[in-house]
């Protein structure tokens, strides 16, 4: 013999779904059977409450719906707006373009990255047989040099 | 009317979609409208997150595959707009400042009162919605939504797991406990 009813027991009657020992123990126990119908009742003093507070006349309900049909029909301002955009921007890059396609090129030499010209000077200084700053005293010989041959002849 | 969907996601020309969609809108519009009032507690924000509902859904007709029924998928963006309105609702905390909740409550309650009433039958309806709305608020955000969609829309323990994408296990669970509180409450109220 199934115990007294509890809360699941009770709502499963309100669900339509009570368990076989549970259907069995009310119809022997009326304190139960009073519980399952209170609770019953309490659910549809709900129900109707919540109900009648959605009562509207059908003006209500044939406004609401051409409101509905009149805002469906209405697109989007964005979307309606999609194709315009696109078409906007589309022209703009092909503006873009052309105006690139028909300017003059300027040519801009390249400047030699000073690091490098420094390490070609230093390269060509190690392959001089006299440093740089010697050159002068080098061409000085070479002239007493060809001065003492030409005297000599 | 899933097949309407179907057709209204690109099939037939734009006069049959427009009539099948006006078809699905008058066949759902009050639950939806139910569900969300139910959750925001507000008629006029109730009935701009219905419009919205049925916006998002026929701009997002194209992903409706059919794996849940068309009102399950309805109720799913019903859930997902309410949530958010919820959120942005709590971020505006400043005007909650100049304007009690309270009064709110008292507002949105003389606004969703059923028209249909006298007087005295709307202030009777209106001491209701209140009770119901203050056990109701003694749920959490998810047990309120399943013992909605349960208990007020009439759905199927499949169908309410599919809205709220958890499994039937983790409905059932909510719904217990939902029904604990609000059968407490009641409880109580009688005492």
């Amino acid at each position: 013999m199934k115990e007294h009813l509890d809360d699941g027991d009770v709502t499963e009657f309100l669900l339509d779904m009570p368990s076989n020992a549970a259907e069995a123990h009310i119809l022997t126990c009326d304190p139960c059977c009073a519980e399952v119908e209170d609770a019953r009742a309490a659910v549809m003093q709900i129900r109707a409450s919540l109900r009648d507070a959605a009562h509207r006349p059908e003006t209500f309900w044939s406004m609401q719906e051409a409101r509905i049909l009149q805002r469906a029909q209405r697109r989007p301002a964005g979307r309606a707006m999609a194709p315009v955009w696109a078409a906007a921007c589309a022209l703009i890059l092909l503006a873009v373009l052309l105006l690139r396609a028909g300017s003059p090129q300027i040519e801009v030499a390249a400047q030699p990255d000073p690091d490098d010209v420094l390490l070609e000077q230093v390269q060509a200084d190690l392959y001089q047989q006299v440093p740089s700053a010697l050159a002068p005293a080098v061409v000085i010989a070479q002239e007493r040099n060809r001065m003492m041959q030409a005297s000599g002849q | 009317m899933e097949e309407s969907l179907r057709l209204v996601a690109g099939c037939g020309d734009s006069a049959t979609q427009a009539e099948e969609f006006e078809q699905i809108v008058r066949l759902h519009q009050r639950g939806i409208y139910r569900l969300l009032l139910s959750l925001v507690r507000d008629p006029d924000t109730a009935e701009t997150l219905t419009q919205d509902c049925f916006l998002k859904a026929y701009n997002g007709r194209g992903a409706f595959r059919g794996d849940a029924s068309l009102r399950t998928w309805l109720v799913t963006i019903a859930l997902n707009l309410a949530r958010d309105h919820g959120r942005s609702r709590r971020q505006k905390f400043w005007r909650s400042l100049f304007r009690s909740s309270a009064e709110e409550t008292e507002s949105a309650l003389s606004r969703a009162a059923d028209p249909r009433c006298s007087a005295e039958q709307a202030l009777l309806a209106r001491e209701e919605l209140a009770r119901v709305w203050e056990a109701m608020s003694g749920l959490s955000e998810k047990q309120r939504t399943a013992f909605l969609l349960r208990f007020v829309e009439e759905m199927t323990l499949e169908e309410i797991a599919a809205a709220m994408s958890i499994d039937v296990g983790t409905v059932k669970a909510h719904l217990f406990r939902a029904v604990s509180s609000v059968r407490k409450r009641a409880k109580e109220r009688s005492k």
